[in-house]
């Protein structure tokens, strides 16, 4: 077969014969000859198949495929985009226009789901209207999902919050629609009670790969939690809000073995879960050569001991992303801990890529010291600093930060503490990289801070919370950096954009 | 604080000195190097001939850019690098590689080619799909002429650039948002190919979509 020549004849006049490459029944000569005779016209088409190069035969093969009859759509036309591509670019779409769209024409209905392979069940999917246990919604969730199960049958990866019974049978209903195909589950119980929390590990436990549990007031979600978690057997990323190492422990034995990424936040506790030095060693025994990330936050009453534990942690070499949120109430601000903190963050810290710093009750030359000592991180891609202090100012300089070549990502939260406004002049020659940047300080925003961060030719978002006056500024400049948005106030009007 | 976990500086210093330690140090060299040679490479200049004839110049690692013209060169076996400067014009044999759309390919090729690369550390792919646009990027792809905007997007796809691609299908998806099928058609002039009563019956399975709570 593959040895088969077929000659053939161009509308030009050009001939040329083509051998087919193995793989190719004999079914496609007459379709394969027909389409180069008419469709094709140049000479380098008919060298290209007398070259018999079968990588480029198949890439021709599957465009033909795709755009075989495009000569009848004009070019401005999307008409023009063959099935895979349209599906492609129509996978950018929210999920609520995908439907809205879907009756455009044949091609749109058959391409527009196809390449949908996530699905985030939460109230801002349909904007209209909310995730909520009256009667009407339900009704109206329960014809969303159906049809969301039908149409989308490529769904590889749900997030999905589960806080009432209406959304329970939701996740069920997904559950048992893909379950063949599901590669990700993500399940957030954060405001889920201990009975949800118990039916949802009790039956689909082993299939799931990631959990946000909360367990303030709800200590009985902890049990629920703990009574499963021997089950656990997929699960790779876990944040428990009000808890600590003890949540994956039963009984001074470690349950959970499998996780990569692993958060744990205790705003009213001090630091007991670091303390418990069983767990803590059993905990980086497991843990030393799998972890890719953690995250802590709490009050710290000795910071040795999270350093020790961090140290400990990250001899094992696959630890990437560290996060520590630290209230410093109960601890003297003594030079001691700080030179200790710097030391760890030059010496152990050179293989993190993504550091988050979350200070509390801190001075500003402190701040500033930290700040400093993060440009020993070479590798690092990300750098999230938040501090909450007394102060009025902070001199920060993004020179200190131009030796790390691979950082995209900036975020500076001081509250109400102003920025120095120099920190943005000559952003772009020290930080040229940079892709987000988020600032929250006291400082207003001006035409030529707005100016210096426009020099960021990658930059894709900016976050700053804006004040009243400051809207008008900035919209009335440039419309077109529609990348400033509101934080923290509007909420729903981020996420909610999609009319 | 005792033996076990211990702060004091010279062991500090000694766990940098383990073996692993130096694995991980070689690691983060041969990235380094890795950059470099990239760097090097972009120097060479390779020539894209596109379906129209327009030869277009490109540096190496930039073209790379484009998986198909990477298993091109790759094809080549060529192991002198600079003589790949010197061959023919490589050519994209698609009717969406027109002249313009290729000098606009080589303009953003020759813009990203340096981007961090994706890191197998993060999965980061969800973020990524829901990124906005950099100024660059909005600026690149903000053409009057839409044929020419379905070329490039086209033409992206056929060379095999994902980023690229990528681009043009955010850039569609946000001009439609928030737009009536009406208008949508209008603006991408896509041809309605429904009979009426089809495209009632679509209407009503997804008539939920517009419910209120």
């Amino acid at each position: 077969m593959s040895s088969e020549a077929i000659p053939v004849m161009t509308n030009t006049g050009v001939t040329a014969e083509i051998s087919l490459p193995s793989g190719f029944t004999s079914g496609c000569v007459d379709y394969l000859s027909d389409i180069y005779c008419f469709n094709e016209k140049t000479i380098e088409d008919m060298n290209l198949l007398t070259d018999n190069h079968s990588k480029q035969l198949i890439q021709k093969l599957s465009r033909i495929g795709m755009n075989g009859t495009q000569e009848e759509y004009p070019k401005d036309s999307l008409d023009r985009l063959g099935d895979d591509l349209c599906g492609l670019v129509l996978s950018y779409l929210s999920l609520k226009d995908s439907f809205r769209y879907e009756c455009l024409s044949k091609q749109w209905r058959r391409t527009v789901f196809t390449r949908r392979h996530t699905l985030e069940v939460n109230r801002q999917m349909f904007t209209n209207w909310h995730l909520s246990d009256n009667k009407r919604s339900i009704d109206n969730i329960w014809r969303a999902m159906k049809s969301v199960v039908n149409k989308c049958p490529n769904i590889t990866s749900i997030d999905i919050k589960i806080k009432t019974e209406a959304n329970e049978r939701v996740f069920s209903l997904l559950m048992l629609s893909s379950i063949h195909s599901l590669i990700e589950i993500r399940v957030d119980l954060n405001y889920a009670n201990h009975e949800i929390v118990d039916w949802v590990l009790s039956i689909y436990g082993p299939q799931l790969t990631s959990i946000l549990i909360h367990t303030y007031g709800y200590q009985m979600a902890k049990h629920a939690f703990k009574r499963h978690s021997k089950s656990l057997t997929r699960l790779r990323q876990l944040s428990g809000r009000n808890t600590d190492l003890s949540l994956i422990f039963n009984d001074n034995k470690l349950i959970v073995k499998t996780l990569t990424d692993f958060e744990f936040k205790n705003e009213m506790l001090l630091d007991k879960g670091i303390n418990c030095k069983p767990h803590r060693s059993l905990f980086v025994d497991n843990y030393r050569h799998t972890l890719k990330s953690i995250a802590i936050d709490f009050v710290v009453t000795d910071l040795k001991q999270v350093i020790v534990f961090l140290r400990e942690l990250l001899k094992g070499q696959t630890l990437r992303q560290i996060s520590l949120g630290i209230d410093f109430i109960c601890l003297p601000i003594g030079y001691k801990t700080y030179h200790e903190f710097n030391k760890f963050l030059a010496i152990d810290c050179k293989r993190v890529k993504r550091f988050g710093l979350n200070l509390s009750n801190t001075c500003e030359p402190k701040v500033r010291q930290l700040y400093e000592s993060m440009q020993w991180l070479t590798r690092l891609q990300r750098l999230e600093l938040k501090v909450l202090c007394n102060e009025d100012i902070i001199e920060l300089t993004p020179k200190s930060m131009s030796l790390l070549k691979r950082l995209t990502h900036l975020s500076l939260d001081f509250g109400f503490c102003v920025l120095n406004e120099s920190f943005f002049d000559s952003i772009d020659t020290h930080l040229p990289f940079i892709q987000s940047l988020k600032i929250n300080s006291g400082l207003e925003i001006t035409r030529g801070i707005e100016a210096s961060v426009k020099r960021l030719s990658d930059l894709k978002s900016i976050k700053k919370p804006l004040k009243e006056s400051e809207v008008v500024v900035v919209l009335g400049i440039s419309p077109e950096v529609s990348g400033w948005q509101l934080c923290g106030r509007n909420r729903d009007g981020i996420f909610g954009e999609i009319k | 604080m005792n033996g076990e976990y211990s702060l004091d500086t010279t062991e500090g210093m000694a766990a940098s000195g383990d073996p692993p330690t130096n694995n991980a140090v070689d690691d983060y060299d041969a990235e380094e190097a890795l950059e470099r040679q990239r760097e090097e490479e972009n120097k060479i200049k390779i020539k894209l001939k596109s379906f129209e004839g327009g030869v277009y110049e490109c540096g190496l690692t930039a073209a790379k850019m484009s998986v198909m013209v990477a298993n091109m060169l790759d094809a080549l076996q060529e192991t002198d690098l600079t003589k790949i400067a010197t061959r023919e014009p490589i050519p994209l044999q698609n009717d969406a590689v027109t002249n313009k759309a290729l000098e606009k390919i080589v303009e953003w090729v020759d813009h990203h080619w340096d981007d961090p690369p994706i890191d197998p550390d993060f999965d980061d792919e969800k973020e990524r799909r829901n990124e906005e646009l950099s100024h660059w990027d909005k600026q690149f792809i903000d053409i009057a002429d839409q044929g020419e905007l379905f070329d490039i997007i086209a033409a992206a796809n056929f060379m095999d650039i994902k980023g690229l691609v990528e681009v043009g299908a955010k850039h569609i998806c946000n001009k439609i948002k928030g737009k009536s099928c009406t208008e949508v058609r209008e603006m991408l002039k896509i041809h309605n190919d429904f009979t009426p009563e089809e495209e009632a019956a679509i209407h009503k399975e997804n008539e939920w979509i517009y419910a209120k709570d």
